[in-house]
Order: structure tokens, then sequence, then C-alpha cells
């Protein structure tokens, strides 16, 4: 699993980090940064979880 | 009584209805009037002054909100489409919003609030305490108001014991009716003296500079040009505008939900971890705030043929409560799984102090639920929530005997 983060589109809601927190990392300003690389198996559901909670739907998994 | 509008003909083919988002109603009034009006229609005609458009489709709304190009900040109040006064950096478009934001973005961070987390807790805890050998109390009063008002004059570097002209300026100038302030002179009165304030706390940090907010903003630089005095008058106005009353208007819709839900209340307090989620759904549920923007050119949006330079009413509840987005949309639900809503608004101008707000919000609903974990609404009241921002008016609790 991928994880697609949409920098045009995060407004710094910060939610993904709230809801994945060892997962998701923001910049100082609270907005998400990339991810790169695979996602661990183990936290694919986070993943989910941060795609989901995100306001702009700036975030895609898969 | 009724709040269902009286449709007023068409609009360029479009439902048109006297809408006026400044009166009052009773409380939730308006909430539901917007499920009304969205299961109607994707958007409608304000015949209200010389009118507006207002969009009612979720999706619409937030794609509205995004589109900062096509939906101006120029101005942010639907009647008001050439506002004379500027708010900063709210009623900035990019690129000059976004070199404030990133100026502002530090102080507001969720890393910067979370370590004022302790002083916060405290703030609040002392305020309940206070409270809690009392049978009773109005906690918009007594408590919302206070707690984050005093928060915003510590982070601003302003002097605690002008709390009380604070909250009397907040109330005089957004909480006034049109029979308390049939000519507005009121609101302007008190308009210009949070402005004569400013203009005196700006010129004190001139001359002597100090470790706060303000005397930090005071030495930034905008495309390499100093701050000015009439920029920084304006930013000051916009806290002072968009930040003294939201929290308070949170914290009183919280405290409503949870005693009017005795069963959820119940589990909170069993369960502080449910609190989390139980302050995103208030927040989602009794969306308050309905923001507008100013039209760049001709564009159709909820169905409506907005002319360039005409206002669009873009209201939060609507994406919000959308059956398409959540089900059992008007619902609290302490274990709802995706609570993406919208209530600090989408786009480049989601709500700047959202991370600060959230953690009051937490703060004064576990502290408060910590002391006082059983309320109930006292009698004899008719519980009524102001126009424009949809904050309860005034919420008389009760907790003893």
């Amino acid at each position: 699993m991928k994880i697609t983060i949409d920098a045009a589109q995060c407004s710094g809601h910060a939610r993904c980090a709230a809801a994945a927190p060892g997962l998701f990392r923001l910049d100082d300003d609270g907005y998400a940064l990339p991810y790169d690389g695979d996602v661990p198996e183990d936290l694919e559901e986070a993943a989910r979880d941060g795609e989901s909670a995100c306001p702009e739907r700036a975030i895609t998994t898969g | 009584m009724t709040t269902t509008l009286e449709p007023d003909g068409t609009h360029d083919g479009v439902a048109a209805y006297h809408f006026d988002n400044r009166l009052g109603g009773p409380v939730l009034s308006h909430q539901n009037r917007w499920d009304e009006m969205a299961a109607a229609h994707s958007g409608f005609r304000s015949t209200v002054a010389r009118g507006h458009w207002v969009v009612t489709d979720g999706p619409a709304v937030q794609k509205a909100l995004q589109d900062w190009r096509t939906f101006s900040n120029k101005s942010v109040t639907a009647l008001d489409p050439d506002p004379t006064f500027l708010w900063i950096p709210e009623m900035l478009d990019p690129p000059v919003h976004t070199v404030w934001r990133r100026l502002l973005g530090h102080y507001f961070s969720p890393k910067t609030v979370a370590a004022r987390e302790p002083e916060i807790r405290r703030v609040a805890g002392d305020l309940i305490d206070a409270l809690k050998e009392r049978a009773g109390a109005d906690v918009l009063d007594e408590f919302a108001r206070r707690f984050p008002t005093l928060i915003f004059m510590r982070l601003m570097g302003l002097p605690e014991e002008d709390l009380p002209t604070f909250l009397d300026w907040v109330h005089e100038l957004l909480h006034l009716s049109h029979s308390e302030d049939p000519d507005g002179s009121r609101r302007l009165a008190a308009m210009r003296a949070v402005s004569a304030y400013f203009e005196e706390q700006i010129t004190l940090r001139r001359s002597a500079p100090r470790d706060d907010l303000l005397s930090h903003a005071m030495a930034w630089t905008v495309d390499g040009t100093p701050i000015n005095d009439r920029d920084m008058h304006a930013f000051c106005i916009l806290l002072f505008q968009a930040g003294l009353d939201t929290v308070p208007i949170s914290i009183g819709w919280a405290l409503y939900h949870f005693a009017t839900h005795p069963e959820q209340r119940r589990e909170i307090v069993a369960d502080p971890s449910l609190i989390a989620t139980g302050v995103e759904e208030t927040l989602r549920v009794y969306s308050f705030v309905v923001p507008a923007r100013k039209a760049t050119r001709d564009v159709e949006v909820g169905g409506c043929p907005v002319r360039a330079g005409e206002m669009v009413m873009l209201p939060l509840a609507v994406t919000n409560r959308d059956p398409d987005r959540f089900d059992n949309p008007s619902e609290v639900d302490l274990r709802r799984k995706a609570v993406n809503h919208i209530a600090f608004g989408s786009g480049p101008h989601r709500c700047l102090g959202s991370h600060l707000a959230r953690l009051e919000l937490n703060v004064a609903v576990e502290e408060w639920h910590r002391r006082i974990p059983d309320y109930r609404i006292a009698p004899g009241q008719d519980l009524w929530q102001h126009g424009n921002m949809y904050g309860i008016k005034s919420l008389r609790l009760e907790w003893r005997g």
C-alpha cells in the first residue's frame, strides 16, 4: 500500500496525524508531509483511518 | 413557532426566499432549516437587501470554499459585498494570504498549541472549581465565554484585568438583536472602542516590544516590507472578531448537548476517551458558521447562475449534515468512525485557530465532567440562538438539589 497526499489540497487540518499518529507526519505548521515508500502491513488500517479523517479528501491510499 | 421559509418568487429561474441569516431563532432552528432547504434545493436566492446566492448542496459548498480563484475572500459578509474594512488574513486572497498564513502558522500549529495544554487545563479547571460548589450557573457567561477569552489574552500578551471589558465588547459587537440596537449605534461604539484599544496596544509595543504574539508580528515583513500599523490593526480586529466568540459558542453547544443527552453524558464520564469524538461530533452537528465569498467571474454553483461580483453564502451545516456524507447526520455518534467534517472551514482559509480551538474544547469538556459530571438544563428557559453565528444566547444549567 502507498499513501498519496495532494499537497495543493491539504489545508492543515492535521486530522490524519490525529487519526494515525504513528504514520502521518506534519510540517511545523501542521500540514501533512509526503509519505514515501510502502505502508507496513500492520499499519494499513491506520493509513485508511487517516485517509477517511481528511476533511479535504486530500489523502488516497491503495 | 415555524422557521420554515416562505417562498419569494424566483430569481433567474432559481427559487427565491426572504432569507435573513441575521435573525435569531429557537435552539437548532437554523440547523434544521438548512436540512429542509438542502433537501429541497441545491441552491437558492435570498432576496434580503441587494440579494445574494445561497448554496445548499454539500459537495458544492466545500468545492467553492476550496476554489479561492473563483470565490474570493475580498468580502466574507453576504450582505456587504464591498466592505470598507479589512480583516487580515481572512479577507486576503493568495498569494498575500499565503504569506500571512506562513508567518502565523507556527504560532497556531498543533505542536505550539499542545505546549500550552497544561496552562489551558489549569485555567479551565480554576474556573470550573469556582462553580462546582454552587447549585448552577449561566454556563456561557460564567465559563464558556471567560475561558477561551483568557487564553486569547495570554497568547496576545494583553492584561488579564481587561477581561470584563473584552467580554462586554464581544457582547455589544456580536450579540445584540435588532430591537436592542435598532440603529446599530451600540455596535459601532463597541467597534470604535476595540479599534482604539488595539491602536494603543500596538503603539505600546512599537516603543517597547515584548515577548508576545503582537510584538512578534510587528517585526514580520510581507514581501520585504515591514507590516505597517494599519495592517497590524486589521490583524488584531480579525483575531478579536473571529477568535473570541467561536470557542464559547462551541463549548455552549457541547454542554447543551450533554445536558440534553444524559445517556451520552454518562458514557463520556465513564470513559473520557470518547470525548475527542464527542467534541468533533458536536462541532459537526451544531455547525454554526456560515461563510460567504465574492465571485470573481460568472460561474454556476449549486444550480445558481452567479455573476462576477455577486455574493455567495456557503453554510457549513449543509456539508456537515449531508446524509450522503454522514449516516444519521443529525445525530452525535460518540463512536463514529470517520468524522471528516468541515466545521473549521475548507480550503486555504481553514480556521487558523482550529488546533487551539479543538484543544480548548476538549479540555473544557474533560475538566467540566471531571468536576461536574451530572447536570441538567434549568427549567423555565426559552433557549434561543443568535443569528449570523448560531450560538446559544444564554444557557442556565443546574447540578445540585
